[in-house]
């Protein structure tokens, strides 16, 4: 602390020590904040058509595979989740189910970012599944899916947090109608 | 022209302040940022307590300076002094017995 470099160094290196101290106490403050997210998710319609799985896949030619067409309505509301260590809010929508052949199948049907508090609500009718639902073995013959919002808490600092709303009742996938154009 | 160097017990107190300003001003931050629940806020307020520990301790202010360390004088005056001081006494001693003889 004799001259001013040292005295210099000294107020910054104390001050990088101190401010991870911070950042620590910021973390672990954010995982006991209490929250109380609401979420729910339901299909007002399954319909199941036919198509390709992907043109550069193996089975071109065909239009075997069965692709699940749903029309979602949800509802959460997630603004409890924005504390002073929430940078932003990863909401997805899950369908999970299982087949004889694979005992957990989940496949994500909608998501979205939420960056601010005030669009933390959400109220949605009429969603499409913004990526294509289709099984393992490319058919939905028997399958029984239950549907869940899913959200992933981005922090500052810190643990990224995950929660899931109650699953749903379990949908029935109906047998394929049409061809997927 | 400027003074950079601070005494020894300016430097014990610049490192306290350093450490006390510092910390106080970080939980000030964390409360105060948990409070609002806005982490800008709280690093805003942890970059001020910085500021003001460095203006604080960086320039060698006087109350830094307030102890300095008082050197004993060098062997070359020390002999110069014991030289003069010799001499004074003889010359005053021969002063003496010029006064005794007249």
């Amino acid at each position: 602390m004799n001259s001013l470099q040292n005295r210099a160094n000294a107020v910054m290196a104390f001050s990088i020590s101190a401010i991870f101290c911070l950042l620590g106490a910021i973390a672990f403050s954010a995982l006991i904040i209490p929250s109380s997210p609401t979420g729910a998710v339901a299909l007002d319609s399954i319909k199941v058509v036919t198509g390709r799985y992907d043109k550069n896949w193996q089975d071109f030619k065909t239009r075997n595979s069965e692709f699940a067409n749903t029309i979602m309505r949800i509802d959460a509301d997630l603004s409890s989740l924005f504390h002073w260590n929430t940078k932003q809010l990863f909401v997805y929508a899950v369908a999970e189910y299982s087949t004889p052949t694979h005992p957990k199948n989940q496949i994500v049907l909608w998501d979205t970012i939420i960056k601010r508090k005030s669009d933390a609500v959400i109220s949605k009718r009429g969603l499409n599944n913004k990526y294509s639902l289709i099984d393992v073995n490319k058919k939905w013959t028997d399958v029984n899916a239950n549907v869940s919002l899913h959200w992933n808490i981005v922090p500052y600092v810190g643990f990224m947090t995950y929660g899931h709303s109650k699953a749903s009742e379990g949908y029935a996938f109906p047998l394929p109608s049409g061809i997927q154009t | 022209m400027f003074e950079y160097h601070i005494d020894f017990e300016g430097q014990n107190l610049a490192e306290q302040l350093t450490q006390g300003v510092i910390s106080c001003f970080g939980v000030i931050a964390f409360l105060v940022g948990m409070f609002f629940q806005d982490i800008r806020l709280s690093m805003y307020i942890f970059v001020a307590g910085i500021v003001v520990a460095a203006f604080m301790v960086i320039p060698a202010w006087p109350y830094l300076r307030k102890n300095p360390i008082k050197w004993l004088p060098s062997r070359e005056k020390l002999a110069a002094a014991a030289a003069a001081a010799a001499e004074l006494k003889q010359s005053s001693t021969s002063d003496l017995k010029d006064k005794k003889t007249a």
